[in-house]
């Protein structure tokens, strides 16, 4: 009963803030949220150059004076056989053969990692 | 001139009456020549060999006819007449210099000791002076005769300033450097003793030795008489002054052009000296060292030491330098370098840097003399770095007994399951001895090469093998201690230092960081603790992290820091999108969206650069999921291809409440707030009710709730311990509080403890692929190698990062062997071969 007494004592004074609605036990203020993102994958890791698609490829990491926005630079691709490599990879092996690596279907681009 | 034409017929007997009327007066030096004087005798030589050839020949007795004579000589006639009168000339002057020297040697008969030193020097640049003045002089005969002579071969003449040298060795040296050579180191000897000496006696003397070295055929070294120019410059009568000067003139610049000929001087006199100097100071030293302690024998020995060097310099022959040093050094720290090891232990012991600077200035100078030192440093820093880590360790795991963190404190700190020494007293306790014994290496050492070695090798050992890393599971407690230290410093707190005292200190760290084995478990670590920093905003200083993280790339290299970077980009980026996220959100905002919407904001990260995992998901409470969608969607629109994974238990927030006395306001983590925020529909549940509905799994809501009930928002009648199902919970509405923002966001337990497992698990795969990628590397450049060449390379090229352990490596070339990496090759079952 003594709870309910506090809580209506509550409620007066939030009244007075202008809010309509009766307040709650509690109200969220603030959310910091921590996300981690990823390539939509299947397979993480890069059938032609055998490093994770999260990282750099293998040529952008021997690169590495592109350190500062490397991650941008090198990006993935998927096709429509939805097989996915990284951009870099992919554009090199296209010149010899227009097939996927794993599957050897046509290459045709499905979508690229942005 | 016309005086020649009346001289010319004159004949030799005639000539010579004159000549050595003013040859006398040059010798006895008493009176000034005067410049007509010595005119007048000029040309009665110069006559009396002009005069001889213009009988012979009408042409003038210019250089030119030096052909006619080379032609001529063979056959004899006019020439051998020319030649024969040059040689009566230089006869009667070799006599002339015999009966003055037998004379002056008479006159030394009874001297002994100094009178007999005092009366050679001073004879000695008497002798000198004049006979320059002869050879000018005589210079006609000297470039017309004396030198054609020497030219054809006749080796037994000399110009006439030779010549007189010559006479003086045979009919002066000879007779009396029995009595010069001793009389001369006696008075070294004396000097030696502190006696006060007349050292122009010896420079004399040792002058007069190093000119009569002249004549060894084989060297072909004629000395020059020197500075003694045209002859209106002279005046006899200031014969000692000149003199003196002039010898050592004429010395430096015989030492300028080729190497003299110092037989005479070592023969006679350095030999003797050098014996003497050993006996000397073999029978100083031992009796020095009867009556005196180490330390006051080294600073004898250096003054000694610059005493002898000063003795070359004042009046020995310059050659003599290394020799002499090479004697005293023998004597004086080669025989005794037992001694001094001994002695430099104690002197390690009782910091006496002055003493031990002395020692190494001494023992430098002889060839062994340094190794055993090294040594010794080596082991007395290990030792005194393994103690100071050992007490270091005892103060803080007695200093942790009593402060264990008070339950249900505002400010609730990480249980720590492990007795840790404390970080910044481990780290600081390492830097004391490494300064302290870097700052010894320095000044007393010089910075000698060997010695900062054996610094080096010295802190390598303590700092990875001490009480502290003996007594933790795995041994790598120091990179882990490192890594905490500069958590401490970077993290905001009030105790955080200036930003330019931050990165000295940081600075220090690396000193540390250099001899830290592990290296690789430092990256784990450090990345750990900067990924919390980062994330919860909690770094000091942006520089600070930035200047860290590039003094890693500098040790280590870019693979090193790769991460470390990345996740500091994440950051930057996560800035800019909360900003793009805002405006949309005001663009895309209807008027009906309430005003007093939660304030959000996010941080992502990519993945892979960042040792977070991911430990359960749960659906949103409705008053996230808001947001949550929004966010979703509006990412999608902004990338491509890329999924999002939401990190719930490292999301936190802050929720007011409204049912207490005060409004508090609570920092939360997200399963907190999902808890709490369930008491906004009904005051009480059941364990299983939460459970149910909030759908958190089992243990994780059950440390939630406890924490909770520590924090006394909620109340149960079971102890916070012995939480069933069936408890029941309820909101707790006295709750008071001092403060009114209260941190309830404790790391949950089991999160805390897989996190450990997961960082030492990785350091342990980490280190299996590195391993075999180095292996690879090596084969793929070698082709084949044997088993016992191919371990230490791996390990070398590891060692940057880590140490690995042979097993280790051997297991790793089974696999590749299995994975067909490499093959046994056949016949030698030691050797590897690479298959492409």
């Amino acid at each position: 009963m003594d709870t309910d007494n506090d809580n209506s004592l509550d409620r007066t004074d939030d009244f007075d803030n202008g809010d309509g609605k009766p307040e709650k036990m509690f109200t969220l203020k603030k959310w910091n949220a921590v996300a981690m993102w990823s390539w939509d994958v299947e397979c993480d890791v890069c059938a032609i150059c055998r490093v994770q698609v999260m990282d750099a490829c293998l040529r952008c990491q021997s690169d590495n004076k592109r350190d500062v926005l490397g991650k941008q630079d090198c990006v993935v691709v998927w096709g429509e056989c939805n097989h996915s490599f990284h951009f870099c990879c992919m554009s090199l092996w296209v010149k010899q053969n227009n097939r996927c690596p794993l599957c050897q279907q046509e290459w045709c681009v499905q979508r690229m990692g942005k | 001139m016309s005086s020649h034409n009346k001289k010319s017929h004159l004949s030799l007997d005639e000539m010579w009456k004159d000549l050595e009327k003013g040859i006398i007066q040059i010798y006895k030096r008493e009176n000034k020549i005067l410049k007509q004087q010595y005119i007048g005798l000029y040309t009665y030589v110069y006559n009396y060999c002009t005069s001889v050839n213009q009988t012979s020949s009408s042409s003038r007795p210019a250089p030119r006819q030096s052909q006619a004579y080379t032609s001529g000589s063979g056959g004899g006639g006019t020439g051998g007449g020319a030649q024969l009168v040059g040689f009566e000339l230089y006869k009667r002057l070799r006599s002339f210099l015999e009966d003055h020297l037998k004379q002056l040697l008479d006159r030394s008969k009874n001297l002994v000791k100094e009178d007999v030193l005092k009366f050679y020097t001073e004879e000695w640049e008497g002798y000198r002076f004049s006979s320059k003045v002869l050879n000018n002089v005589c210079r006609y005969l000297n470039l017309h005769w004396a030198k054609r002579e020497r030219d054809e071969g006749r080796k037994d003449i000399h110009e006439v300033y030779q010549l007189a040298l010559l006479t003086w060795k045979t009919f002066m040296f000879e007779k009396l450097n029995k009595q010069v050579s001793p009389a001369v180191l006696d008075l070294i000897e004396r000097e030696r003793n502190n006696d006060q000496i007349n050292s122009t006696l010896i420079s004399g003397v040792i002058s007069s030795y190093v000119e009569l070295g002249f004549d060894d055929e084989s060297n072909g070294n004629v000395p020059t008489p020197g500075s003694v120019g045209s002859g209106s410059d002279l005046r006899v009568g200031s014969v000692g002054g000149l003199g003196s000067n002039d010898s050592n003139g004429n010395l430096s610049s015989q030492n300028s052009k080729n190497i003299p000929n110092l037989s005479v001087y070592k023969q006679n006199f350095e030999n003797r000296f050098l014996a003497d100097t050993e006996n000397f100071y073999s029978r100083e030293s031992s009796e020095f060292l009867r009556q005196n302690s180490v330390s006051e024998y080294m600073k004898r020995v250096e003054q000694r030491l610059a005493e002898e060097n000063k003795r070359v310099q004042l009046y020995l022959h310059e050659s003599t330098k290394t020799p002499l040093a090479n004697c005293c050094e023998k004597v004086l720290i080669q025989k005794k370098l037992e001694l001094f090891q001994t002695e430099f232990n104690g002197l390690l012991k009782t910091d006496k840097n002055d003493d031990m600077a002395r020692m190494y200035s001494l023992c430098a100078r002889v060839v062994p003399g340094l190794e055993g030192l090294k040594t010794m440093l080596e082991e007395h820093i290990y030792q005194q770095g393994f103690d100071a880590i050992e007490k270091c360790g005892l103060q803080s795991a007695a200093a942790d007994t009593p402060t264990t963190p008070v339950a249900g404190s505002s400010s609730v700190t990480a249980p720590v399951a492990e007795i840790n020494c404390d970080p910044k007293a481990y780290v600081q306790t390492i830097l004391d001895v490494y300064r302290k014994y870097n700052k010894l290496v320095l000044t007393a050492f010089s910075n000698d090469k060997g010695f900062v070695a054996a610094l080096d090798k010295a802190c390598g050992k303590f700092i990875n093998n001490n009480s502290i890393t003996q007594s933790s599971k795995n041994g790598n407690k120091s990179p882990e201690l490192l890594a905490k230290y500069c958590d401490l410093l970077l993290k905001k707190s009030s105790k955080n230092p200036e930003e330019s005292e931050l990165e000295d200190t940081l600075k220090q760290v690396m000193d540390v960081f250099k001899y830290i084995e592990d290296k690789d478990v430092f990256q784990k670590f450090y990345s750990k603790m900067l990924a919390k920093r980062l994330v919860q905003h909690s770094s000091a200083s942006e520089d600070a992290e930035e200047f860290m993280i590039s003094e890693l790339k500098k040790a280590c290299g870019y693979e090193y820091t790769v991460k470390l970077q990345r996740m500091f980009q994440d950051i930057g980026l996560s800035r800019d999108l909360n900003e793009q996220f805002r405006s949309h959100l005001d663009q895309t905002r209807t008027s009906s969206s309430s005003k007093n919407e939660m304030d959000f904001t996010i941080q992502v990260l990519s993945s892979g650069s960042w040792p977070f995992t991911q430990t359960f998901n749960f659906p949103l409470p409705s008053e996230l999921e808001g947001s949550f969608h929004r966010f979703n969607n509006f990412y999608s629109g902004l990338h491509n291809g890329r999924k999002l994974n939401w990190l719930y238990s490292m999301s936190k927030g802050e929720i007011v409440s409204n049912c207490f006395k005060n409004r508090y306001s609570l920092q939360a983590s997200t399963y907190q707030m999902t808890v709490l925020l369930k008491y906004n529909e009904q005051l009480s549940y059941t364990v299983q009710q939460l459970l149910e509905q909030t759908k958190i799994k089992e243990d994780s809501l059950y440390q939630v709730l406890q924490i909770l009930l520590k924090a006394k928002l909620l109340i149960c009648k079971d102890d916070e311990n012995a939480l069933t199902s069936e408890s029941q919970l309820n909101l707790f509405t006295d709750y008071k509080n001092k403060k009114l923002r209260i941190n309830i966001n404790v790391p949950l337990k089991n999160e805390l403890k897989v996190e450990q497992e997961v960082t030492n698990r990785n350091i342990e795969e980490d280190r299996k692929h590195l391993i075999q990628a180095a292996i690879v590397r090596i084969m793929k450049m070698r082709r084949t190698l044997p088993h016992n060449l191919l371990i230490p390379e791996v390990i070398k090229q590891l060692s940057p990062r880590f140490k690995p352990k042979v097993n280790v490596i051997k297991k790793s070339i089974d696999l590749l062997i299995e994975k067909e990496y490499l093959e046994r090759k056949e016949g030698q079952k030691d050797h590897y071969n690479y298959l492409a």
